[in-house]
């Protein structure tokens, strides 16, 4: 470690002497009655207002001193070398190259469902369609990447109405995971309401590579308010939940997804034991996003990001209670955000990076070969970054300054998200800014995800301090860390 | 610590916020009356710097002042209190962020 200047002296943290030390950079809030400090590599703590004085002025018991360099909230001689690991641990998911590789093989779509972020066609006209040309491309492209296991997603428009390429993809991926050495996964994320019981049994065939995934947005009542068919504009709730049924009678058990919508909001508690009469045990509570169709039915809709917040706390709260009970269900955006905090790793999930997943972690192509930043990216030319007939390989298409840019667009850098004391364990998303604003240099004071996620952090951090028994059980039960 | 502001109200939708300029720099305010932009107008006099005095007149849109008035005094805390971090730990941070560069450069 190099001699470290600052304005008063010139300190070599390797020689420090025992119990001397120096403050590392933190960022504070006030939650409740303690003050909570954390710092770059992640680290955090919660002080009451004496112990945060007697820190400021350089008089800790002993105690106090050991806890804090434990955390790296000062720099020792004995921790400077474990912050530096802590720090490339949080981070560590940057190295990773692009493993999800997305396949619009149609942007044609039988539903017309309320929120629609795909903008999807449902007229059924077959040049929506991808040719299979286009399909040895995109998996030449995508298997060349760096990246030793590849995860192909099928998405939409919906992608069983173009059920020879999915079958052509099985078959063209097994003879390239040979040939490049790569292991692979291949999801399938559908409405369901097209699935025949031929391409079933084809499915069934495949079941060791293949994970499916459909959209449930809660009980009967929920779910056809949101998800209906483009022609007659019922519900769609009866059709997936037989396919559900059949698919797990064969052996294929179906991720579900939901997207709350203001007709889900008094319903969080139905929503939840939805979830669980499905055999689910980890849910997502995903808010709308102000892009595709979901723009045309906002008014309807739409609901404060408050408003959010306050389902989504009776939501986990509701997990809470259940876990307690010994009913196993927990909550993404919650299990992400404590294992974020009380971790020195973050989980490297895509969508809770920093910068978010886009480009470094995925890639996605639709039906002509173009290839996208990211799957919510797809309907806006602003994010396409190259196309499977002229990019040569994934290095080129990350050097470009394009990529470059929308990487930069997603980091937390910037003096708002910099000064914020959750900043170690948040992320933006890029394109649903641009969705909202129309603009792609991102302003934090207008960003609904921001005031979400302060939220949620605030919530989690609350939990931990004073109800840190409760999380302790609930993480233990739900077999997190 | 705590920069705290007087608060002279003149309507539902407009109030006059007072900082004492030796405890509050005019560029931490300026930075968060930037920050406001599109949610309130916020107008800087700085005509009695001298005096030991900047002000501020906070004019809302939509909502009430109060509201705004507690986010803007908000701001001015966070703004101020990194203002001084960053420009005090700003060395010490790139020196570590350096360090992690090497150690990932070690690992790849």
């Amino acid at each position: 470690m190099d001699v470290i200047e600052n304005k008063k002296n010139a300190i070599n943290l390797s020689r420090l002497s025992n119990h001397s030390y120096i403050i590392n950079f933190y960022r504070k809030k006030i939650i409740g009655r303690k003050i909570v400090l954390t710092t770059d590599h992640g680290s955090w703590i919660a002080l009451s207002k004496k112990e945060y004085n007697r820190f400021l002025n350089n008089n800790i018991s002993t105690y106090l001193y050991n806890d804090l360099e434990t955390r790296g909230i000062i720099i020792t001689k004995n921790n400077y070398k474990s912050i530096i690991q802590e720090f490339y641990n949080r981070y560590s998911y940057l190295e990773y190259s692009p493993a999800l590789h997305i396949i619009v093989p149609t942007r044609t779509c039988n539903l017309k469902c309320i929120y629609c972020h795909s903008k999807a066609v449902s007229d059924g006209k077959i040049e929506y369609k991808m040719s299979e040309k286009t399909l040895k491309k995109i998996l030449y492209f995508i298997f060349r990447s760096p990246s030793k296991f590849i995860k192909i997603e099928f998405n939409g428009g919906e992608p069983l109405l173009n059920k020879g390429m999915i079958k052509k993809t099985f078959q063209y991926v097994e003879e390239l995971s040979k040939k490049y050495k790569k292991n692979y996964n291949i999801t399938i994320v559908s409405n369901l309401t097209t699935m025949t019981k031929s391409f079933l049994h084809f499915l069934v065939k495949q079941k060791n590579n293949l994970s499916i995934s459909t959209s449930l947005d809660g009980p009967e009542v929920v779910h056809n308010m949101n998800r209906r068919y483009a022609g007659n504009n019922k519900g769609t709730y009866k059709k997936v939940t037989e396919w559900i049924r059949c698919l797990s009678r064969n052996g294929i058990s179906v991720g579900l997804l939901m997207v709350v919508t203001k007709y889900s909001l008094p319903y969080w508690k139905e929503i939840i034991d939805e979830y669980i009469n499905w055999g689910i045990r980890k849910m997502y509570v995903k808010p709308l996003v102000y892009v595709g169709y979901a723009k045309d039915e906002w008014e309807k809709i739409a609901y404060t990001p408050e408003e959010f917040v306050s389902f989504w706390k009776k939501c986990v709260d509701y997990t809470f209670e259940l876990v307690e009970k010994d009913t196993i269900i927990s909550e993404f955006n919650l299990l992400f955000g404590l294992q974020n905090v009380l971790t020195t790793k973050n989980n490297g999930f895509l969508d809770f990076t920093n910068p978010c997943g886009a480009i470094r972690g995925q890639l996605t192509y639709d039906d002509k070969g173009d290839i996208y930043s990211c799957n919510l990216a797809k309907i806006f030319n602003e994010y396409k970054i190259g196309n499977v007939y002229e990019s040569i390989d994934y290095n080129t298409i990350l050097n470009s300054n394009k990529s470059k840019e929308i990487i930069l667009s997603s980091m937390l850098e910037g003096y708002y998200c910099d000064s914020c004391v959750y900043k170690p364990f948040c992320s933006i998303c890029p394109v649903a800014y641009y969705g909202e604003n129309d603009d792609l240099n991102i302003k934090i004071n207008k960003n609904r995800s921001c005031l979400i996620h302060k939220a949620m952090y605030d919530y989690i951090f609350k939990k931990i301090i004073y109800e840190s028994s409760k999380v302790k059980r609930y993480l233990s039960k739900i077999g997190g860390e | 610590m705590n920069i705290e502001c007087k608060v002279r109200k003149i309507s539902p939708m407009k109030a006059i916020l007072s900082y004492n300029s030796g405890k509050c720099n005019k560029k931490v305010i300026i930075a968060v009356a930037h920050y406001m932009i599109g949610k309130c107008k916020s107008i800087i006099d700085s005509s009695k710097d001298n005096h030991g005095e900047i002000l501020v007149e906070l004019t809302s849109f939509d909502k009430d002042i109060e509201e705004y008035i507690d986010e803007f005094n908000e701001e001015v805390n966070y703004y101020d209190f990194y203002q001084n971090m960053m420009l005090e730990k700003v060395r010490l941070r790139q020196l570590f962020l350096e360090e992690v560069l090497k150690l990932a450069k070690k690992k790849m």
